[in-house]
């Protein structure tokens, strides 16, 4: 198993450096550069190509590119191009931002949504199923902005429950953006729990559970839950991934001081150190939670978990 | 002679197909058929308003003095910020939600479960190669993504339906590959092998048929979050051009007065609401129609 | 499976109820009129709010919302240095030699200044000044401030000091700058916020945080690049200390969310609020609603470089489609001022050319003027990236469409706008935008000049180069002013620059928050702001 895990975490080095260039091509391509959110009227011709110089935009994006991973193998992020500031320093002081919102996004997503598919596959067909399945439908199909907006207006404008913006009043303040970031994942995972339940709600080996005897509440806790599992967990870490990546549209409706914003502000500058640094970062924390996804599979799969700790079949000679 | 009627000699029925069977199952589900007229019904909307509504006079014209109007006999969802009619906007734009959910999702889908059952069913270097590939896409910001894509290739509808189809693709592979993992030891894989089966028609026939289920719930949300997506990219510029009545464009750029006019943001809602909704609905119909465990 | 989507229909028109109740309470807001409102403020610096009273007990820490510019860097050198975020800190935290009040040259940081000719000026500064890291303000930190700018290579700072050839500091309260020719705007240039004065030791020992200290009634505590910034009195400050103890600058994204932060009282002073909003907090009696007209002049202008925008007569036939009231109604709900004459120039800048008359809109016009071009067919593509103007440009669109000419909108950001409008690689057809204006008419310089980054036109007359190079540097105030006229009337006969309507902003305030001082340049001042709790 470590073996696995030490295999999960040495591929983060492809990685990087795929994904660095990834953002290197693509913000090439992209129209404009740094220069261009900068007034340069007043520059002479050669102060102007002494500043093209200087960020290297006459060389070739490789160049820019081996440039900075040779800086960041010697554990430089570099300073972001347009403002000088340093990247590592405003990414970790914007991270716990971020992870505020997101776990709480997720407890609200999780923590909400399995009991309820639970109970909604269970009651199949009555009013409370439709119930939860038209929650989580809504939960899916609004943008985030609008339901962010929807809930400052009905939550902080007319009922001054909470505040509307910023991070200070603690945890008060972080209610609004948890609902608004987690209602998405609360739909997803609540209907993939009621459809894999359901499945596994038929199955054979429940009915030989309850022929047995065994008591309902422990059928549908270690013997059914447990085969919905996988499903369900897939969707948690798909729909995480999409959390991080959207964290954006919340932060900004929240004025929430996150990653996500700062990776937005990066790209509309045309800065590719800083915009470079975010993405590699909130890489690696998205490796990592993937792999610890998929660690979830492996305990509650026992085949799973086979897999992973198998060791390579050793090739029998021919007889 | 008259034939003795026997309790055995029925109609012959001729063995339904795969497809056939579903279908009639499907027929069944009273929620899904409702699912699948609405769609037909948006469908007809679309082609009916791209073929006879002329886009310019009453899509595009500008109507300032009527500008910002509650909803009223006139203009029954209101007017938005340009004294364009919400209702004529909203039926017309119609056509590049779905367009671009559909489209989208089918492309994310082809690309994705291909790879996945690839992934999963050989496991391995390979396995490990296409899992790490999907990462690298999926945290790679989604509007950085669309932003390049769109502008490389010019804003227009195709390419709007390139850039978020490629996003959709990471989920349909961790789906597909977390099923064929938990498939691809049963027996039947192992029977298939053993007589001989290549491995192509084992995956094929064998392996993503089995592994639908959850990838069909995949599917019909990301219908969804498809065209929430492009409504993002639309609001940067990066969707159809303007003043295309895209629906998350009309949401985006309304939503400055949705506190003082809040029927310019509603009805799109209220529509991608709905085709969301039936997508879904119908999603789940064809869910519990091809399971095989239901076959009665 | 009915009952689902009953059910979600149920719960979304449950939602819709909670938002449309607050259309009903505003659905009777009248029609604004184009154009000005009771409190339009023209002058270029005004104070507003309560008055301060004998006795009265001040809130400690006040919230102010910038709009949504950019709040990079607390640096003024930096090229990033010019969002009003960044321009509202800075005449908080530090000063500079001159200031401007209402158009008037008044002393700040220097007593009193020579000008010898407009190449050769001597300061004599104050005596009595002391940074925050107690370091004495002495003329050397004044040519470390421009030695600072120059170095920046780009940025407003830089454009306006740039053009300072030497600095010769004579001694602690005496300093003599050279220009590298004369320029009759130089001290309007000091005026401006991001040539605050810097303390040499503090930015050489740190080159990141040296330029948060400053001279200023206000030292920083805190700062988050594009969030916010936290600021505490400095109660040893030269001039008048301030009644309000800490002051906290944020940015709010979503313009909706400013309103309504402001109505909460989490905040006591809103820029950047939508106009839709403009008249509530107007209504309401615990608010103020405070409107300025920028001097920014917002235009249609054409690209010099394509064949068929070379054509005057499709120039013209364009300034026939703008139905100004009706942009002006459609994009900033009412709140914009109308062009006096068809001169290009800032809505206060001196020397305005009032001769020149405003093309009205006439379609029928626009026609004749499209027949005699040479027109043939194609797509005209319309850019913007502000988003007042991708709606202008949605509304000349839907004009053009209406005369027959094809046309398409191209809507992109900041850095891909001006990719596609640069100067020897313009790309781009129609533009729509908003300029660099101040209060001083050099400003016009850079929509003229080969190679700017501001001439989106990329256009090039050699004539009026030559009398804006003479405005600048002849001492004869009547030359100057027959000069800039002169460029004035060159650019309205070629049709270049069509200016299109001034925006105007407006400010929501506490009822008895006073002391903010606006400017029409969009630097406001909020160093002496404060609000009455009893």
């Amino acid at each position: 198993m470590i073996r696995y895990i030490i295999k999960r975490l040495l591929w983060l080095i492809p990685i990087i450096f795929c994904v660095a260039f990834i953002i290197f091509a693509l913000l090439d391509l992209a129209p404009g550069t740094i220069l261009d959110t900068i007034s340069t009227e007043n520059l002479t011709p050669e102060e102007y190509q002494r500043l093209v110089e200087e960020y290297d935009l006459d060389k070739p994006m490789v160049y820019r590119y081996a440039k900075y991973m040779w800086n960041l193998l010697h554990g430089d992020l570099g300073r972001g191009e347009a403002t000088g500031l340093d990247v590592w320093r405003e990414y970790i002081s914007r991270f716990p931002a971020t992870l505020k919102l997101s776990f709480a996004g997720l407890i609200i997503g999780v923590a909400l949504a399995i009991p309820l598919g639970i109970i909604a596959a269970k009651n199949a067909g009555t009013w409370i199923d439709n119930l939860v399945t038209g929650f989580s439908m809504i939960g899916i199909s609004m943008p985030s902005f609008c339901l962010g907006l929807i809930l400052i207006i009905c939550f902080s404008y007319k009922i001054n429950l909470f505040p509307a913006g910023g991070f200070d009043s603690g945890f008060k303040s972080m209610v609004l953006p948890a609902v608004a970031s987690g209602l998405l994942m609360a739909g997803t995972t609540a209907r993939q729990t009621r459809s894999s339940m359901l499945e596994v709600m038929r199955a054979d080996y429940l009915r030989t559970a309850r022929a047995k005897g065994v008591p309902e509440k422990r059928v549908i806790r270690k013997h059914a839950l447990g085969n919905a599992l996988i499903p369900i967990i897939t969707s948690i870490g798909n729909t995480l991934a999409i959390m991080l990546a959207g964290s954006a549209v919340v932060e900004s409706v929240f004025s929430w001081p996150g990653v996500g914003r700062l990776t937005v502000q990066a790209v509309n500058s045309r800065d590719a150190t800083l915009t470079c640094g975010c993405v590699i970062l909130t890489c690696i924390v998205f490796v990592v939670l993937l792999l610890i996804v998929d660690l979830l599979y492996a305990l509650v799969d026992p085949r799973i978990k086979a897999q992973y700790t198998a060791k390579k079949p050793k090739r029998r000679k021919e007889a | 002679m008259k034939k003795p009627e026997t309790a055995v000699t029925k109609k012959k029925k001729k063995p339904r197909s795969r497809a056939g069977e579903t279908w009639h199952r499907l027929k069944k589900n009273k929620g899904a058929m409702i699912g699948l007229a609405i769609i037909i019904i948006l469908v007809l909307i679309a082609l009916y308003t791209s073929i006879f509504w002329d886009y310019n006079t009453m899509i595009v014209k500008v109507n300032i003095p009527e500008r910002v109007q509650p909803p009223s006999r006139a203009h029954p969802f209101g007017t938005d910020d340009m004294g364009r009619d919400v209702l004529i906007r909203t039926l017309y734009g119609t056509k590049y939600s779905l367009i671009i959910g559909f489209g989208a999702t089918a492309i994310g889908l082809i690309i994705g479960v291909l790879l996945g059952a690839v992934a999963g069913y050989f496991g391995g270097f390979l396995e490990d190669v296409i899992m790490r590939a999907t990462d690298i896409f999926a945290s790679i910001p989604a509007i950085l993504m669309g932003m390049v894509i769109v502008c490389v290739l010019g804003t227009s509808l195709p390419n709007l339906l390139i850039a978020v189809g490629i996003t959709a693709v990471p989920a349909f592979t961790r789906i597909t590959r977390s099923m064929v993992l938990t498939i691809r030891n049963q027996e039947y894989i192992e029977a298939a092998k053993c007589i001989g089966t290549p491995n192509l028609k084992i995956i094929i026939t064998e392996v993503i048929p089995n592994s639908l289920s959850p990838i069909i719930v995949v599917a019909s949300s990301r219908i969804g979050s498809c065209t929430i997506q492009a409504a993002g990219l639309s609001f940067l510029g990066f969707g159809v051009p303007a003043p295309a009545p895209e629906w998350g464009a009309m949401i985006s750029l309304s939503r400055n007065y949705i506190r003082t006019a809040p029927w310019m943001t509603l009805f799109p809602s209220l529509f991608i609401i709905i085709m969301v909704l039936a997508f879904n609905i119908l999603g789940d119909g064809l869910r519990d129609a091809l399971d095989p465990k239901l076959r009665r | 499976m009915k009952k689902v989507i009953a059910t979600a229909l149920c719960a979304v028109l449950l939602l819709c109820l909670f938002s449309a109740c607050g259309g009903k309470e505003s659905s009777n807001t009248p029609t604004p009129t184009a154009g000005t409102s009771p409190e339009v403020l023209e002058d270029k610096t005004t104070v507003v709010g309560a008055e301060k009273q004998e006795g009265a007990k001040y809130q400690e820490t006040i919230t102010i919302i910038c709009d949504n510019t950019q709040m990079a860097v607390l640096d003024p050198a930096s090229p990033q240095g010019g969002g009003q975020g960044s321009l509202m800190n800075f005449n908080c935290i530090h000063d500079t030699l001159v200031e401007n009040d209402n158009g008037t040259l008044v002393p700040c940081l220097a007593l009193k200044w020579d000008v010898e000719d407009s190449q050769h000026y001597t300061f004599y500064l104050r005596d009595d000044v002391y940074f925050h890291n107690g370091e004495k303000f002495t003329a050397d930190d004044v040519a470390f401030t421009i030695e600072h700018a120059k170095a920046a290579k780009g940025g407003q700072a830089f454009n306006r000091l740039s053009v300072v050839e030497s600095v010769e500091v004579i001694d602690d309260t005496t300093i003599r700058i050279t220009l590298n020719r004369p320029n009759n705007d130089f001290l309007y240039y000091l005026y401006s916020p991001v040539c605050s004065i810097l303390n040499r030791e503090a930015c050489e020992k740190d080159p990141e945080k040296g330029p948060w200290i400053g001279t200023g009634a206000w030292i920083v505590e805190k700062f988050v690049s594009n969030e916010y910034s936290e600021l505490r009195v400095n109660e040893n400050y030269w001039g008048e200390v301030p009644v309000t103890k800490k002051l906290r600058f944020i940015k709010v994204a979503e313009e909706a969310t400013r309103y309504m932060m402001l109505m909460n009282g989490e905040v006591d002073v809103a820029f950047g609020c939508s106009p839709a909003d403009f008249d509530s907090i107007r209504n309401n009696p615990n608010f103020n609603l405070f409107t300025y007209v920028i001097t920014n002049c917002g235009f249609v202008g054409f690209n010099m470089t394509d064949p068929l925008m070379q054509d005057i007569n499709f120039r013209k036939a364009v300034a026939c489609l703008l139905n100004r009231s009706d942009i002006i109604k459609g994009t900033r709900y009412g709140y914009g001022a109308l062009p006096t004459s068809g001169a290009f120039w800032g809505y206060t800048t001196p020397y305005k050319n009032e001769d020149l008359p405003l093309q009205e809109y006439d379609v029928e016009l626009a026609k004749e003027y499209l027949k005699k071009s040479k027109y043939n067919g194609e797509t005209v593509e319309l850019c913007a990236w502000i988003p007042e103007f991708k709606t202008i440009c949605q509304i000349l669109q839907a004009e053009l469409m209406n005369i027959g000419v094809k046309a398409e909108v191209f809507e992109t950001d900041q850095a891909g706008f001006m990719a596609h409008c640069k100067f020897d690689d313009n790309k781009s057809m129609i533009i729509c935008t908003s300029g660099g204006w101040t209060g001083y008419p050099s400003a016009s310089v850079p929509f003229y000049t080969k190679g700017s980054t501001s001439n989106y036109a990329s256009y090039v007359n050699p004539e009026i180069i030559e009398l804006l190079n003479t405005a600048v540097s002849t001492k004869d105030e009547a030359e100057r002013e027959r000069c800039y006229k002169e460029v004035q009337r060159l650019s309205y006969e070629d049709c270049v620059y069509i200016p299109v309507m001034y925006i105007q902003h407006g400010v929501g305030a506490a009822k008895n928050v006073g002391g903010v001082i606006l400017t029409e340049e969009n630097t406001h001042d909020l160093s002496h702001v404060f609000k009455i709790i009893s």
